[in-house]
């Protein structure tokens, strides 16, 4: 649970600290080319995937 | 004119003129279900798409295909022949404009199943409520002239394949590129012409009759109009948050999403199947409980509720033996949108685990692609800190959004410039409440 003492401007700072840190992190970037690799490309038999029903 | 033109909503009836094909079924179903009450026939009607699929395959035919088809509107409203005769002599047509609910064009040629085909439907969606739940469609305005009654329809077009000119990839095709006409300026095509233009990327099937797409050429149709594609690879994933998040982040964009799925039935080798998903149900906490895709094996708007997770599909195959799983997503987008959904889901899924982690699960969290006119009309009509400041402030014309709820209420948004190749932060703004 939250810390119900802070409030709303306090949180919406850490959360932008916590985007900050993840920006600023070399495993991020490492992460985000393995994502792309992963999820975002196909392989030369998935273009030959015909749909057929 | 037939004398009968005028006719209330029936299953018996409407399968005079829709015959009984499995999506006239769905279709009647579904027109019941929007509650549907009475039914205009337009005995002869122009319909383009069908008119260059004619003019492309059926013209060169030995069999006299019809060049025309016929039309069926339908409203919510009860009225008479007599009415409405005396409407269109008086112009009282309001009750008409208020109750239009969509209309079906059926093609004067029959399918494999030798019954009637379904051409260009536009129906009108499921309410955007049910219950506490939310439904969120992709969909634009419509203008219909019916005897010169000027009407509305807001929905996403949807077509059955006609297999001498298309198949299940051409019609998802087709359906996905609709909305993107007015958005991009892009021509619409019939789904001969997309055929055409898929198979000018070779594969070894035939190209007429329609035998199927393969995904290159389906990328190639896309590109050939000066778009580009995003795909997202789901066959060999864990938990189906990347598919809830890629579909929600489209269809608020809206971009409809071509779902490619894998059909397997015991003792069968699998076939491939393409449809367009056109909308969603979620939850109070934004969780999805329900997909819509347009399939053109089933009709447009059909339900997917999850099997265990939406990777596995329960839809209307499962009647028919099959099991359903989703193995990749294609979206036709600008190409100018190049920030893609794989790098940065990996930076929204980072900042979601080290907050809930950090500070507990009072937070839920929501990653869109929106355009800059969108967002700031989306940030003029709300509460935030330093509001004249943001609004003035230049963006770039493609963005994707990381917004934090908390309680429930929006926190606040960190936006990423969708032009960019990697995550690129360009500004971050706090609602007040």
């Amino acid at each position: 649970m939250a810390d119900k003492k802070r409030g709303r401007e306090e949180l919406a700072l850490i959360f932008e600290e916590i985007a900050k840190a993840v920006d600023e992190d070399p495993n991020m970037w490492d992460k985000e080319e393995e994502y792309q690799r992963k999820y975002g490309t196909l392989t030369e038999e998935d273009m030959r995937k015909v749909f057929t029903i | 004119m037939a004398s009968d033109f005028v006719f209330s909503f029936s299953s018996e009836r409407l399968r005079e003129y829709l015959d009984d094909s499995y999506q006239a079924k769905y279709l009647i179903r579904y027109l019941a279900d929007l509650d549907a009450k009475t039914c205009v026939l337009e005995a002869k009607y122009v319909d383009k798409d069908y008119l260059v699929d004619y003019q492309k395959f059926y013209s060169r035919s030995f069999d006299e295909e019809k060049r025309f088809t016929e039309r069926i509107h339908f409203f919510v409203e009860e009225f008479s022949k007599t009415r409405f005769e005396e409407s269109l002599e008086y112009n009282d047509i309001e009750y008409l404009r208020k109750s239009y609910l969509g209309f079906v064009v059926i093609r004067p040629i029959k399918g494999s199943d030798r019954k009637r085909l379904i051409g260009r439907t536009l129906l009108n969606t499921y309410s955007d409520k049910k219950g506490s739940e939310k439904r969120v469609f992709i969909r634009g305005n419509y203008d219909v002239s019916l005897f010169g009654i000027p009407l509305s329809v807001s929905s996403l077009p949807f077509q059955v394949q006609d297999q001498g000119v298309s198949a299940c990839a051409t019609i998802a095709l087709w359906t996905a590129l609709h909305p993107l006409a007015d958005t991009y300026g892009i021509q619409r095509l019939s789904p001969a012409e997309i055929t055409e233009l898929s198979t000018s990327f070779p594969s070894e099937y035939r190209n007429f009759p329609s035998s199927g797409l393969n995904w290159g050429q389906m990328i190639s149709c896309v590109k050939s109009m000066e778009l580009d594609v995003e795909t997202i690879n789901v066959e060999n994933i864990d938990d189906d948050d990347i598919i809830l998040t890629a579909i929600k982040a489209y269809v608020k964009a809206e971009l409809p999403l071509i779902g490619a799925l894998k059909l397997t039935k015991e003792n069968n080798p699998p076939e491939y199947h393409a449809v367009t998903i056109s909308g969603y149900q979620c939850n109070n906490n934004g969780k999805l409980t329900e997909l819509y895709a347009h399939d053109d094996q089933i009709g447009p708007y059909n339900r997917v509720t999850p099997g265990g997770s939406f990777k596995r599909w329960k839809n209307e195959w499962n009647d028919r033996d099959y099991k359903v799983s989703l193995e990749k997503l294609l979206i036709p987008i600008y190409p100018k949108i190049r920030l893609p959904f794989a790098r940065i889901y990996p930076r929204y899924l980072e900042i979601k685990e080290r907050v809930i982690n950090d500070y507990g699960d009072d937070f839920d969290f929501e990653l869109y692609l929106t355009t800059i006119r969108k967002y700031k009309e989306f940030l003029l009509e709300s509460t935030l800190k330093e509001k004249r400041k943001i609004l003035i402030k230049s963006l770039p014309r493609f963005l994707w959004v990381l917004r934090a709820y908390y309680e429930g209420k929006p926190l606040k948004d960190i936006v990423f410039d969708g032009t960019a190749i990697y995550p690129k932060q360009v500004s971050s703004i706090d609602f007040r409440i």
